[in-house]
């Protein structure tokens, strides 16, 4: 097993030290960054969404593991938690206060606890909490915030909207000088939280790299006026895009197991996005390719099983 | 072979009694159905046609085709105005409006003749704001309040009246929210058999 | 002779009483415990497509059960004649008589209605509601018993419909019967679209199983 020793994989297992409490607030913490960097560049109001949505989730989270007859003290283990705080990643700075409620209740009872809970949902919860709302309230889902740099009171649109793309250059992107959701745009932080779980072993490089390579080839392949001319930097740098690879698609619990199955979904997750992005009629489609992929999983998985330790095929 | 000849007999049969019900069907409905379809597109030009600018409507037919209407004001012979139908591809259906414009180029009223998009989106094109309430909808049967009812236009195809066809643009026509490709398709649809009719004259 | 054997094909062999009692639970059977929608998962396709407004869903419900009926009368009527090998087309050709009757008609008579249900009138041809209960039921009871059961299972969409139509039209546009529920609310568009027809009917359809479940006591 290469000693990463915190990976969900097929037997043999080795008994790792670290709880699925610990990782989930390690994952939280990794998040961290990025969350400060929404708030200085969005201000207060970034703040009021994460944590009405990180408090609605595990309110709903106890109130429906005590609907189960469940102890609901296990809405503390901290999947709730990250549940939420990626929902509010993935919601604009400013919205009724109403929206990251209902967000965060499609997320814990809709995709998680009506299939069991935690470790028996097929898709992100955070993700489709997104995707409701998303497609519920598209007006306030995308009425962006002017980041605190800007001059003018011009609301600006997020990068990908087409029209707006020559207005942006890539220090601006990488910096998270721009409207968007509040945990995509400072690519810098959340590459600090990514590469604080590379190191802690708590995600393989397999999902992340191929979704982000196949998403720079293609948009290279596709993206321009002519063939091989696309701006893949831009891509990269803007929508969720690094969000989405290193902190959603690698959830353990809606990824497939092996290494080769990794790949497959990294890959499916970045010509998806691709698809939606440059030919689709929605600007983002990092939510949208994970999903998909989500449900796939389990073929997934099936064709890349390994095989049983001892056992003859 | 016997049952095969059986199986076509019973099969004949069904069919042919299926088929002299339809016919007798058709022919009780078919002129109620060429009244409903007369009456809503005659319903529909006097909508987009005010009788204020033509009350005269003359159809102006190309291989027994209607092209477009030719409107006359009372007994005059001057050409008071035109009402034509412009389509285009939406979002999920071809989206084909009324439009009348005056000789000059002013457009005098839009109604959407056919649309299929999304409800709660696109179709919001079509969408009447009325501040009947369910609430004062069950109180006025209550109280048995006959409140006339005004005739409102959608909100959407409102704004074209007034306009000349060669202004009509997605940038000063008000989209409906998240429904922008319905809104440009009723948009572009206009302008362009607009500035067609204005080159036929 | 003649006169017994019309019997046969318009009733059912039982004692008076017992009879009416029999044609009854025919028909509430639709509505609840065999309730096509709900219970048999039947016809879903209509049902997902033309849920998105009252008027809508209660105008498919009438034209189906009324299709419904109708077909069910004349293939129970027939049904000693049919050779079972060539059933299926006797049947299609009969449901789809109705169906272009139907559609025919609203147009003439209701043409908002048409309108707004579209394509999908002529699509109760393929309903597997209506072509269900011709080969599950009317092709093996008699004709009075086969009304009773085409009046149920209609009224039992009908009313899957009315349910399914009225929360979507009200979390997604709301409305109700097309007049403003509560000034001041936006409604969450995705019931309005199809992904909202799949959660709610998926939800009520859970429902509908935890109620019986605990009604049976399991």
């Amino acid at each position: 097993m290469s000693g990463n020793n915190f990976t969900v994989s097929p037997a043999p297992h080795i008994r790792s030290g670290l709880s699925t409490r610990a990782i989930m607030y390690l994952v939280i913490l990794a998040l961290l960054p990025s969350g400060v960097a929404g708030i200085y560049i969005y201000g207060f109001s970034s703040l009021r969404v994460i944590l009405i949505s990180m408090i609605s989730c595990v309110v709903f989270e106890a109130a429906f593991l005590k609907l189960r007859n469940r102890d609901p003290k296990i809405a503390l283990d901290g999947s709730a938690l990250l549940t939420g705080l990626l929902l509010a990643y993935n919601l604009p700075p400013e919205m009724p206060f109403w929206l990251p409620v209902v967000g965060g209740a499609v997320s814990i009872i809709l995709a998680k606890q009506i299939f069991g809970g935690l470790g028996h949902n097929i898709f992100n919860p955070a993700l489709v909490g997104r995707v409701f709302l998303q497609i519920s309230w598209p007006v306030y889902m995308t009425t962006w915030k002017n980041p605190r740099w800007a001059v003018d009171a011009v609301s600006t649109a997020t990068p990908l909207a087409k029209e707006g793309a020559p207005l942006f250059n890539y220090m601006d992107l990488f910096l998270g000088n721009h409207g968007g959701c509040i945990g995509e745009v400072c690519i810098l932080a959340l590459a600090v939280g990514a590469v604080f779980l590379l190191v802690m072993k708590i995600i393989s490089w397999h999902i992340p790299f191929t979704f982000i390579g196949t998403v720079m080839l293609l948009t290279w392949i596709f993206g321009g006026d002519s063939m091989f001319s696309g701006d893949f930097t831009f891509h990269l740098l803007s929508g969720g895009l690094v969000l989405g690879a290193f902190f959603m698609a690698t959830d353990y619990v809606t990824r497939p197991l092996t290494k080769k199955g990794k790949i497959i979904f990294g890959i499916g997750c970045g010509i998806m996005t691709v698809v939606i992005r440059l030919r689709g009629s929605y600007p983002e489609g990092v939510s949208y390719a994970i999903l998909f992929m989500n449900a796939v999983v389990p073929l997934i998985d099936r064709y890349t099983k390994t095989r049983k330790y001892g056992l003859q095929k | 072979m016997k049952d095969i000849l059986r199986f076509v007999l019973v099969l004949f049969l069904v069919n042919l009694v299926a088929a002299f019900i339809l016919a007798g069907v058709y022919f009780i409905t078919k002129p109620k159905i060429d009244e409903q379809e007369a009456l809503a597109r005659e319903e529909a030009l006097t909508q987009v046609m005010p009788a204020s600018v033509g009350d005269r409507l003359e159809a102006v037919e190309e291989n027994g085709e209607v092209k477009y209407w030719k409107a006359f004001k009372g007994s005059s012979n001057k050409i008071a105005g035109y009402v034509f139908v412009a389509k285009k591809y939406g979002y999920s259906s071809v989206i084909e409006t009324m439009v009348g414009v005056k000789a000059g180029g002013t457009i005098t009223g839009v109604k959407v003749l056919n649309q299929n998009e999304t409800p709660g989106l696109g179709a919001k094109i079509v969408e009447i704001v009325s501040d009947r309430t369910l609430a004062s909808a069950i109180k006025g049967i209550f109280l048995r309040e006959k409140k006339i009812e005004k005739k409102i236009e959608p909100y959407f195809t409102e704004q074209f009246t007034g306009r000349n066809v060669k202004d009509v643009d997605i940038s000063n026509i008000d989209a409906i929210t998240g429904a922008t490709i319905s809104s440009k398709a009723v948009v572009d649809s206009i302008k362009e058999k607009g500035l067609e009719m204005s080159n036929v004259r | 002779m003649l006169r017994d054997y019309a019997r046969t094909i318009f009733f059912e062999r039982s004692r008076e009483e017992h009879y009416m009692k029999k044609l009854l639970r025919e028909f509430s059977k639709g509505i609840f415990i065999e309730n096509p929608t709900f219970r048999l998962a039947l016809g879903l396709c209509p049902t997902l497509a033309v849920s998105t407004s009252v008027v809508n869903g209660f105008g498919m419900g009438m034209a189906a059960t009324f299709v419904l009926v109708g077909s069910n009368i004349i293939v129970s009527c027939v049904r000693k004649f049919i050779p079972s090998k060539i059933r299926i087309p006797c049947f299609i050709v009969i449901i789809a008589t109705f169906v272009t009757i139907v559609e025919l008609t609203m147009k003439a008579y209701f043409p908002l209605l048409s309108k707004s249900l579209g394509i999908f009138v002529p699509l109760i041809v393929v309903n597997c509601i209506v072509l269900g209960r011709a080969e599950a039921f009317a092709s093996k009871h008699s004709v009075a018993n086969s009304v009773f059961d085409g009046l149920g299972m209609g009224a039992g969409f009908t009313l899957a419909l009315v349910v399914i139509s009225a929360i979507r039209e009200a979390l997604g546009n709301g409305t109700f019967l097309g007049l403003t529920i509560l000034k001041g609310f936006d409604p969450a568009l995705l019931f309005i679209l199809a992904p909202g027809a799949l959660l709610v009917i998926g939800i009520l359809i859970g429902a509908v199983n935890y109620f019986t479940e605990k009604q049976h006591g399991a």
